[in-house]
Formats: C-alpha cells, structure tokens, sequence
C-alpha cells in the first residue's frame, strides 16, 4: 500500500498495483523515495478521489484484455469524463503531475471532443472565452480556411 | 618597496604574477557573463501595466477557466487531439487560440496522416517544392480524398412504362446512386445501389458482408486526380477503373470528385488471385480499350457519369440526397 497525501491534508491508501500507473511515482517508489506518505501539493482531495477512482478501474488493463472486459472499461471511461470542465481540468492537471498517460490521453481526448463540431460562437460561450479579435481579423481566419466554417453538421448549441 | 635583497625581489615578481592572473580572469569572467539582467524575467510572463491612472488598473484576470488552469502546453494537448476542422474553427475563438494553432504539429501530424499513401519522404519533398515549407498552406491547399464520409454520386434516367389500357405511355424517372467511401490507407469501398445514402452508410465498411454487395479495391492519388479499381470476382472476373478529379466548392472543401471516366474490361483468370489483391497495380498500364478476356469487351461508361458529392458522415441522416425523386426529380452537385 502506497500513502498519498492531497495538498488540503488528507490521506489515501491505494494499492501500489494501481498507483505505479502514475510514472512519477512509479520512479519514486522504484528510488525508494516512497517509504512514507507521498505530499501532492498540487492536488486537491476532490481531484485525487477522481484519479485513485481511474487508477482502481484500470489497475489490470491488460487482463482486461484476455477476459474480454475492454467494454466494460470503455464504459467507465465514458462515465468517467462525464464532468464538468472545471473537474476535468483539475483532473488534467493531475495526471500531467503523476504522469499517468492513459489517464491524460482520456481526458485531453474528451476535451477536443467537447469542441468538436462546435461554432465558434459555442466553444466562446461554453469555455466563456473572451472574443480579443477584430472583425477584421475574423474574416481573415475565415477567408484562410473556408471548408473549417461551412457545412450545416456545425452545431451551435452549448450542451 | 625596494629591498636589495634578491629573494624578496623574486618573492615580489611571483606575488605580481598572482595579482595578474586573477585580474585576467576577471576580466575574462566579466567577458563570457556580461550582465543581462531580462535573463532574470526568462520564463515569467509579465503582464502589461496599465498606464498611470487607467480606470482598469486591478490585475488582470482572464475570465476563461481554461486559460487561468491549463498552462500553454496542456491546452496544446487538447488542440493536439482535434481534428483539423475542429482547429480551424478553434482558431477563431481568441487571439491566444489563433496564435497556438498556428504551430505547425498540428498540421504536419494531419497532412502525414491524410497523404499517408504518398509516403513521408514524398510529403516532405512536396511541402518544400509547392507548399514554401508550411505544413498549414499543404492542409489548405493540395488536393485531399475525405475519410469522414462518403462520396455519393446521384443519378437519374427516364425509363418508359408500360401501358396498359390507357391512352398515354407513363414514364418513370429512375434514381441510383454510386457510393464511394475512401479510407487513408489506400482502399476503398464501392457500392452502386438505389438504396439511399442514409441506409447505405450503416453498412459501408469492412464488415459489410457479401449480401450488402459492398466491393473494395485500392486508388492512389497524384495532384487532384484519383485512380481506382476493383475487381468484380465471378465466373467473369471483370475489372471497374475509375478516373476521378477532386474539386471543392470552397477552397480547401474537397466536397466534389468528377468521374472522368469509368471503365470496364476482363480479367485473366490466372491474374487475379483474391479478392483483397492490389486490382490497382494489375491495371496500372492498361490502355482505356483493353480487355485480357475476350468474353469482357473493354466499355467506357458513358451514363451515371454526374460528379461525386462529399456527404460528411453527421450529415448522412440529414443530407438532401436521401430525398425521393418526387421531391427531388433532378439534382445539380455544383
């Protein structure tokens, strides 16, 4: 069992099994670096529960494989970055910190896919993005790429 | 000081010596580290100072949670994961957008991809020659086969009724569509059917199974023409060779593909061995009229010849092309 420790002062036992998914400690316990609890001043409670979540889920990937679970994965997945964007840049945040590849790729993916298809109009509302450009400016990114902003599967709702 | 004494003169050379050498590296230090103080700011972002006595002079906060979150390489990440539609539109939302889309990955990692049959060598040699190097101008501007949907060409023919007890002959407009779905790897499918677009893209994949009567074969591309073929297996293995041009209504769309033209000949038996053979590379240096079975005459198709247009697969459902020939007795693809 590995201690982390969340920058608001809690503690949480996680299986080294699940933990070493996170390169970064990883290293550390392969140093020996993580004899006591391991601090994570970057990371809130609220935040680490989400990750150990994932790191618990996915602690046997690749027998998931053999026993035919991967469906079963996916659909933890897909609840999984049901969030809301602020979580899920917390959530971000931490796996770039822990360095848990699959964890960031998951979740950087689901970001893009949020956007996908969305007016720009949309994507400034939903992330409340200050327009800084000009109309001039505009039109030109416009008049640069045509095919981007054509084509009625552009969905401007904010959902 | 004098002294006379010649020990103390040599204890004084050796002293002057010392006080040389460390001037020397001074100096010396003072060369290859001149003072610069801005190296001090490297890596801190300095926010502008609003002039004395602005109405605004509280410290900027950018109301985007994204932006005060993420740092300038994990909002990389996310763009690094769309697709390049999604990120040319994303380059309209805010000048920050703008100027971290203009980073030349993206568009390198999306024109490999899209291009992937020319080869990487190949692609750089054209980004050089045509593209002055930017991987961007190539995503706009070369001519590129769509993967997210299918091209579908429509077409129509006026076929006579029979009449039966009635003055005037009926006549029938009668629709059929060619649908061509183009995968990066150098494959295709093909399917000629009057079934509409929306029915058709359910089972337009590798999966289809013989009964959907889906046929694949391999094209290549060079510039904006397209060659492809596919072989009808049978008793008479026949070969179907396409002559396409890709074109768009808008720069950069790629939403059409003329059919230049559209052959048929036969096949030697002992040419062909499976249905997943390179069709393409057999045909490659046929003449237009030449036909390796004599029973299969070589035909250049002169009917259902109107251009392709690009359905996106989300507007499959939605595309006008599903309407019926009462609603729709002839289309113009533009």
């Amino acid at each position: 069992m590995v201690k982390l420790k969340s920058n608001d002062d809690k503690e949480f036992e996680v299986e080294e099994a699940a933990v070493i998914q996170s390169e970064m400690i990883k290293n550390m316990i392969e140093d020996g670096c993580a004899t006591s609890v391991i601090p994570l001043p970057n990371i809130d409670s609220k935040t680490l529960i989400k990750v150990i979540e994932y790191l618990n889920k996915h602690i046997n990937m690749g027998k998931a494989a053999e026993t035919g679970e991967e469906d079963d994965l996916k659909e933890f997945d897909e609840q999984f970055v049901n969030m809301g964007w602020e979580e899920l840049f917390d959530v971000i945040m931490a796996a770039n910190y822990l360095n848990i590849h699959e964890l960031m790729e998951l979740c950087c993916q689901s970001a893009a896919d949020r956007l996908k298809n969305k007016s720009v109009r949309a994507v400034r509302e939903m992330l409340k993005i200050t327009n800084d450009l000009t109309e001039e400016e505009e039109q030109e990114i416009i008049n640069d790429a045509p095919w981007a902003f054509e084509g009625p599967e552009i969905d401007d709702t904010v959902n | 000081m004098y002294s006379p004494k010649v020990g103390s003169g040599e204890d004084y050379t050796v002293k002057l010596v010392v006080e040389l050498e460390t001037a020397a590296r001074l100096r010396a230090s003072h060369f290859i580290f001149p003072q610069r103080p801005w190296l001090d700011l490297y890596g801190i972002n300095v926010r502008p100072v609003p002039p004395f006595g602005s109405t605004s002079s509280k410290q900027f906060v950018d109301p985007a949670l994204i932006h005060r979150v993420l740092p300038d390489e994990l909002l990389f990440e996310i763009f690094s994961r769309m697709d390049p539609y999604t990120l040319g539109r994303a380059a309209c939302v805010c000048r920050k957008w703008r100027y971290t889309i203009r980073n030349p990955v993206f568009w390198r990692s999306a024109c490999l991809k899209a291009w992937q049959i020319a080869g990487v060598v190949e692609n750089y040699k054209v980004l050089q020659l045509k593209y002055d190097g930017s991987w961007r101008k190539m995503w706009l501007l070369r001519p590129r086969i769509r993967t997210d949907g299918i091209y579908v060409s429509r077409n129509t023919y006026i076929r006579a009724g029979v009449a039966e007890w009635k003055i005037s002959n009926p006549v029938h407009i009668v629709c059929y569509y060619r649908y061509m779905r183009f995968y990066p790897s150098g494959r295709f499918l093909y399917k000629n059917s009057s079934q509409k677009v929306k029915d058709v893209a359910k089972y337009l994949n590798f999966h289809a199974s013989k009964a959907d009567c889906v046929f694949r074969g391999n094209y290549t591309q060079s510039e904006d023409k397209v060659e492809a073929a596919l072989l009808y297996p049978g008793t008479r293995p026949t070969v179907l060779r396409f002559r396409l041009r890709l074109r768009g209504t808008t720069q950069g769309a790629n939403n059409r593909m003329d059919l230049l033209a559209l052959l048929t000949s036969g096949v030697n038996d002992n040419e062909v061995n499976g249905p997943d053979e390179d069709i393409l590379g057999i045909v490659e240096r046929w003449e237009e009229d030449e036909t390796h079975n004599p029973d299969v005459p070589a035909i250049s198709h002169k009917r259902g010849l109107t251009p392709f247009v690009f359905v996106p697969f989300e507007e499959v459902e939605t595309s006008v092309l599903n309407l019926p020939v009462e609603k729709m007795d002839y289309y113009v693809p533009g």
